[in-house]
């Protein structure tokens, strides 16, 4: 995850490979043969007047600066041949790569982008007609960025507290079926109640999963960013279920977290659990 | 518009139930109602007797008589879609009350180099970038232009990223191969140039998503994982 202390933003320009192609760039440098002592010199020059300037430069442009003066410094040297020097190639491999993303980039936003420059209809799908609508079969993946945002929408409502609830997730699984049985199609952010525990909600998610996972249930969406929607694909699950309920017995929320992954095992590694399932017999 | 008669007679021997004047009208409706990229072979599914030679040649026919009107009929993103013209741009937007999301210029690069580099972790990225690229990889996913596909098998087992079909779209692209080719590496160094768009496979393999990752035991799809890399661009190629 990004670390708050890199985030400022020298908006000018996107790092020091940006910051050195720009200098090639208004000096007409080739990038094959770059002039390291110039560049240097260009470039700590725009480092200090950023400093003058009060801007908080991330740590990646003196990273820069250092190993450029470096080079630089290397080459007053006498050397024995005219070997390349292994650092000098290294920056030009790296800026020609990058210089050729950024030029893909700009190809790529040149396009005539949707909802910029070229619009689509949005579909309205009829009531009760869900079957013929043009839903996208959502894999967990997709499911997962929904259950971040439940998540994080809980974890905005709710002070912190600790507890120790069990929640089954064969007894969610049951009550998810048969509330489908009944309605025919739930949305999803109708499975999670507005005031559930983390604990419950991680739950009703693993075992959604699962479903999903088994062919039981099919999370489908509509558009973009529609409603995520859930029905059976089979009235006749009751076995399926029973099946799948078996594996999980009660467990508690951070034990059910920390099978998600939504947390990290303290002290322990991603290993340790693979080699141990041990709910998952 | 021999190719049109050509491939009508040709359906004609599959079926022949659909004449072109039926078919025609039909699909510019299910592309309307749509909205949604459809791709041939979903209509050929929604139209009993039809066949695929016969549905894409009345889609190329239908793109054509759109060329003079407001709308246009592309081809995106493994389907067909119905969008404006892109000369009425500004008349447009104005039926929409918020303006389009900007794309950055960090978002767009990055975007780039997960389209070319595909499956690509974050690492791979912020080594072509220089700079920490967490915050916008974020913003991608969150966007739907790029996606969690798998975690690589080597230490530390990162995470690896490829685009989405909202990136296609996006775009208006048909699919991966349809991406402008990568500019090449000057000629001096092609020796050292170890980079080559597609060409470029990592060693190692990409493992799907366990249990003890993100809950996202990777279901049925999970021996395809490898398959997946470019499912975008296999998918629904042009059918």
């Amino acid at each position: 995850m990004a670390t708050p202390a890199y985030t400022v933003r020298l908006d000018a320009f996107e790092g020091p490979l940006d910051l050195l192609l720009h200098l090639v760039r208004s000096n007409e440098l080739d990038i094959y043969h770059l002039p390291i002592a110039q560049i240097t010199d260009q470039y700590v020059a725009y480092i200090n007047m950023f400093e003058e300037l009060n801007l908080d430069i991330a740590g990646e442009y003196l990273l820069m600066a250092a190993s450029l003066m470096y080079m630089k410094s290397r080459l007053l040297l006498p050397r024995d041949d005219d070997d390349d020097d292994e650092e000098v190639a290294d920056l030009v491999r790296q800026l020609a790569d990058y210089q050729r993303y950024r030029e893909a980039a700009d190809v790529l936003r040149d396009r005539l982008l949707l909802d910029r420059d070229v619009f689509r209809r949005q579909p309205t799908a009829p009531e009760g007609e869900i079957e013929e609508a043009p839903l996208r079969r959502l894999d967990q993946a997709d499911l997962f960025e929904a259950l971040r945002r439940v998540l994080a929408r809980a974890a905005a409502r709710r002070p912190h507290s600790v507890s120790r609830e069990e929640f089954s997730v064969r007894d969610v699984v049951r009550s998810m079926v048969s509330r489908l049985k009944a309605a025919g199609r739930l949305e999803f952010q109708e499975l999670f109640a507005e005031d559930a525990p983390r604990g419950l909600v991680i739950a009703t998610f693993l075992g959604l999963l699962e479903m999903v996972k088994n062919g039981v249930i099919a999370a489908e969406q509509q558009g973009r960013f529609g409603a995520i929607w859930l029905r059976l694909l089979d009235e006749d699950v009751d076995e399926t279920v029973a099946d799948l309920t078996e594996m999980y017995g009660p467990r508690s929320a951070a034990e059910l977290e920390e099978a998600a992954g939504l947390v990290a095992p303290i002290g322990d590694d991603a290993r340790a659990a693979d080699e141990d399932p041990g709910w998952q017999e | 518009m021999s190719e049109r008669e050509t491939a009508a007679r040709q359906g004609d021997q599959a079926s022949g139930v659909w004449p072109v004047e039926r078919l025609r009208p039909l699909i510019e409706a299910l592309l309307f109602a749509a909205g949604d990229p459809l791709p041939a072979k979903k209509i050929v599914e929604f139209i009993e007797g039809s066949t695929i030679e016969e549905v894409r040649a009345t889609l190329t026919e239908l793109a054509t008589e759109y060329l003079t009107r407001g709308i246009r009929l592309i081809e995106v993103a493994g389907g067909w879609q119905l969008r404006t013209a892109p000369e009425h741009q500004r008349y447009v937007r104005k039926l929409f009350r918020e303006r389009p999301q900007r794309l950055t210029r960090a978002a767009t690069e990055t975007i780039a180099i997960i389209a070319y580099k595909q499956p690509v972790t974050r690492q791979e990225i912020e080594t072509v970038r220089g700079v920490d690229t967490g915050g916008v990889l974020e913003s991608l996913v969150e966007r739907r232009l790029a996606k969690v596909i798998g975690r690589k098998d080597v230490p530390g087992r990162p995470l690896v990223y490829a685009t989405t079909q909202e990136f296609l779209e996006l775009f208006g692209l048909r699919n991966l191969r349809e991406l402008p080719t990568l500019p090449e590496l000057g000629s001096e160094f092609e020796s050292m140039s170890e980079q080559g768009g597609f060409s470029e496979t990592e060693d190692a393999p990409i493992l799907p998503l366990e249990d003890d990752d993100a809950a996202q035991s990777e279901s049925s799809h999970a021996g395809a994982v490898a398959g997946r890399q470019d499912s975008d661009a296999t998918q629904e190629t042009d059918d």
